[in-house]
């Protein structure tokens, strides 16, 4: 029959790596064997099970027992934790700006679409990212458990370090002024064009010794319009509120992020109805080759709406760690 | 009460220090594990067998310690001593040992 001290040391032998457990394990045995002597001896009675049972418990349990022979196990160690946070501070934003463009370059639509179909779309999108992301990060800590696991002592030599190379102290709460008085410049500017003088946006031409006008924009971009217009109003309104308060807050921060997802939704609205925003056929139709001029048109906007969510998904991001560590701060 | 556990904790560090220059000192003779805790025992170090085996295995990996296995009473027993290695970095970690007291003890007195 097996006594206590056997089903400790094969509890203690399961925990153990193989090359350590022969040794370990016979080692243990002789230490409680002495110290259950001792005890019988210092108590004037032969060792019984209430006696192990004292002794086991001074000995602990035999997952602590084992815990110290045990080399510290990380997923991530230390040493590589650094490059780990780097090489997510860089690949995920970059993965969320790439699944957002991804996902609204395939959803250009023959029509127009409706804002229900706009708000259905952004939140697909947003999902769409969040899982990308996701993924992303689980695939990154595979390859670094993988390095931690097939590399422990891996470590990244680091640079001679240099004082003067340290980063000037952030201030993300300071405005900009100069920024913002641009902004609100060329927000009037485009509110004022795009809603009073919208039909004079066209292609002027002078032949035989006078100007003639053709419209590019079509009806559907005029759907556009309220929603520009909108988006300028609230930028103007921002940023007066920004430069009369003179520093970011946490409103403030909320109304911006909302304002630039409300500028995604407009840019990504415009990438999914381009080839219906505008026209050269009157313009150019005398031309030949208009579909390859309308085909590359068509792919210069696709690239500067992109660009335009890209600015704004990384705005958001700067906008949402600043928001967190403000709060982490206070 | 947090207090008193913050102490605790910080007079089990100063402690974790010693163990090593402590458990080498005793090893010019074999011990073996057991005998070892009682001999740090009576010369005042409680150490549990949590701390001194594993110890033991690393001074032995880190070439300070030897240890060969014997039979004794009918039971195996792994005998450790200092090695050639531990016999010579031993009067080092004294000499440096000494230097740390006498410099808190300046520290202290100031």
């Amino acid at each position: 029959m097996d006594t206590l001290i056997d089903r400790y040391l094969t509890a203690v032998s399961e925990n153990l790596p193989a090359k350590l457990r022969k040794d370990t394990v016979t080692e243990i045995r002789s230490l409680i064997e002495d110290a259950l002597d001792d005890r019988s001896k210092a108590e004037g009675r032969p060792p019984d099970n209430e006696m192990m049972v004292e002794v086991l418990k001074q000995f602990g349990s035999p997952q602590s027992i084992v815990a110290p022979y045990l080399p510290e196990k990380y997923l991530i160690g230390p040493q590589l934790f650094p490059t780990f946070s780097l090489v997510i501070s860089i690949v995920l934003p970059i993965l969320a700006v790439l699944s957002m463009i991804g996902f609204w370059v395939g959803h250009i639509q023959p029509n127009p679409i409706t804002g229900v179909e706009l708000a259905a779309n952004i939140a697909k999108s947003i999902g769409n990212m969040l899982s990308t992301v996701i993924q992303g990060f689980g695939n990154i800590v595979i390859i670094f458990a993988i390095l931690q696991w097939v590399l422990p002592d891996f470590r990244i030599k680091p640079k001679e370090w240099d004082p003067r190379s340290l980063k000037a102290v952030r201030q993300p709460d300071k405005i900009k002024r100069g920024e913002l008085i641009t902004e609100i410049f060329f927000s009037l500017i485009g509110l004022i064009i795009f809603t009073f003088y919208i039909d004079k946006i066209g292609i002027y031409n002078y032949v035989n010794g006078q100007w003639t006008f053709t419209p590019i924009l079509t009806s559907a971009f005029n759907n556009f319009i309220p929603w520009l217009d909108m988006l300028w109003v609230i930028t103007i309104i921002l940023d007066t509120i920004l430069l009369r308060r003179g520093s970011w807050e946490v409103g403030t921060r909320i109304f911006a992020i909302a304002l630039y997802a409300f500028g995604i939704g407009i840019s990504a609205s415009f990438i999914s109805s381009i080839p219906y925003i505008y026209t050269l056929q009157g313009a150019f139709g005398q031309l030949g080759g208009i579909g390859i001029l309308k085909s590359l048109v068509n792919q210069a906007l696709i690239v500067a709406f992109a660009i335009a969510i890209i600015v704004n998904t990384i705005k958001i991001i700067q906008m949402l760690v600043n928001l967190i560590r403000g709060r982490i701060n206070v | 009460m947090e207090t008193e556990q913050t102490i605790d904790n910080l007079i089990l560090e100063m402690r974790r220090g010693v163990i090593v220059l402590a458990v080498l000192s005793q090893c010019h003779e074999e011990q073996y594990g057991y005998s070892l805790m009682k001999l740090l025992s009576e010369k005042g170090l409680e150490i549990d067998q949590g701390t001194l085996y594993p110890l033991l295995r690393r001074l032995e990996t880190q070439g300070l310690l030897g240890s060969n296995w014997r039979v004794e009473d009918a039971r195996p027993r792994r005998y450790y001593q200092l090695s050639q290695a531990g016999q010579d970095d031993l009067p080092r970690l004294i000499h440096e040992w000494n230097s740390i007291v006498q410099m808190m003890q300046r520290m202290l007195e100031s």
